[in-house]
């Protein structure tokens, strides 16, 4: 159920909000039903939603029947379509306006609580250099991160995926309408925390960045090599826990290269800032 | 869990084409599947059974061809079955080897009225 408008449906609903605009009600309803329309609800021929308005769907009432009674048979329609076609389509079109705009944009993934968003805190807070970010925030409920990130003074929109598990590049491509990004600078797109189903979805980004941290398991590589797979960037992040753990760094970069040998490493510690300033002239490079 | 919104994708494309050939029901999707894709199989069923259908689509079945992923070896040119992303050529040993089919993912055909 929608929160915002309390309206009923079954589809994934998607809002996006940018934090001190909460009120603003700008959400998707993603129903498969064919017709276009935002409020469309296949169940319902008549019905009203919290904020006060009610309106009037039309429905044809033809009976379909789901066999043939002529004797003519069925058709069959060879198709051969991609079924991820329109979110790759989306994506190179995200690809290009970033490319025209020289706007870096790093799709970040990770499994939860990596931390991704004290990294993300980190490198606009830290590098010391002028550069200009701009965050896009997926989690499935909440402004917590935006919030967070609201802080450090960087635009920000939070994109709540509800049930979805995952941004794809229709997401970011409304998220990034709204965020007026301007050129030359950095777009970090946190993910939503899950190794498994963002693997699939190309946000239109510049470099993928899986971000492990040391207290998962020098094995998380293995356990889910789609990701690591798919990523260009690997950063093990907590690194100032090493001392505290039984965490073989090198054995994790080794597992981590068998199914991607062009991977490339950062080790860090957002929250020291150990190893920090390698990942700064990194994306220094990307965008000057 | 992606595969619910993998199933309304599906049924989009399916729905648009359908229409596009004046279908009134659409009997039958026939999936390619590679076992790389991403998808967890069962998974996909389940969101089949569940996923809320138009009336066009209301009684469809699906049938899913599940491909076996093959790689090849960049040392010597050997192809061979595989199971993972990370697999060793059984030729010549070597660990440099590449995904060359297995991550599709595709509406091959339905059958319609």
């Amino acid at each position: 159920m929608c929160t915002t408008c309390g309206c009923e449906q079954t589809g994934n609903t998607t809002k996006y909000t940018i934090p001190g605009r909460e009120g603003g009600h700008s959400h998707d309803h993603h129903h498969g039903d064919g017709h276009g329309n935002d409020h469309s609800h296949p169940h319902h021929n008549e019905h009203s939603h919290d904020h006060g308005h009610s309106h009037t769907h039309d429905h044809p009432h033809e009976h379909y029947h789901s066999h043939s009674h002529d004797g003519r048979g069925s058709k069959v329609v060879q198709l051969e379509q991609d079924v991820l076609a329109q979110n790759n389509l989306l994506a190179e079109r995200n690809r290009g306006y970033f490319e025209a705009k020289n706007i870096f944009a790093l799709n970040m993934v990770s499994s939860p609580g990596s931390g991704k968003t004290t990294l993300i805190e980190k490198i606009i807070t830290g590098s010391g250099r002028d550069m200009k970010f701009y965050v896009i925030e997926g989690d499935q409920q909440t402004m917590n991160d935006a919030r967070r990130i609201d802080a450090t003074g960087a635009p920000v929109i939070q994109v709540n995926t509800g049930s979805g598990c995952h941004l794809d590049a229709g997401m970011v491509n409304k998220a990034v309408k709204q965020l007026n990004v301007a050129d030359n600078s950095v777009l970090i797109i946190e993910n939503v925390g899950n190794l498994v189903c963002p693997s699939m979805f190309d946000l239109g980004e510049g470099r993928r960045i899986v971000v492990i941290s040391v207290t998962e398991g020098e094995d998380k590589p293995l356990k889910y090599p789609g990701m690591f797979h798919s990523s260009d960037i690997c950063v093990i992040n907590k690194i100032d826990l090493l001392p505290h753990l039984d965490f073989n760094l090198d054995k994790c970069r080794e597992y981590a290269l068998k199914f991607n040998h062009k991977l490339e490493f950062f080790t860090v510690s957002a929250t020291t800032g150990e190893g920090m300033d390698e990942l700064y002239n990194w994306i220094g490079e990307a965008i000057s | 869990m992606h595969e619910l919104s993998i199933v309304m994708n599906i049924l989009d494309i399916v729905e648009e084409n359908a229409s596009k050939n004046n279908a009134v029901a659409v009997h039958e999707i026939e999936l390619d599947v590679g076992e790389l894709a991403g998808i967890e199989f069962d998974a996909l069923g389940f969101a089949f059974e569940n996923a809320e259908k138009t009336k066009m689509l209301k009684d469809v079945k699906f049938t899913v061809n599940r491909i076996t992923p093959v790689a090849r070896c960049s040392n010597c040119t050997h192809e061979f079955d595989t199971s993972a992303y990370y697999s060793e050529c059984p030729r010549c040993g070597s660990v440099k080897t590449t995904i060359v089919k297995g991550n599709e993912l595709k509406v091959r055909s339905f059958k319609m009225d």
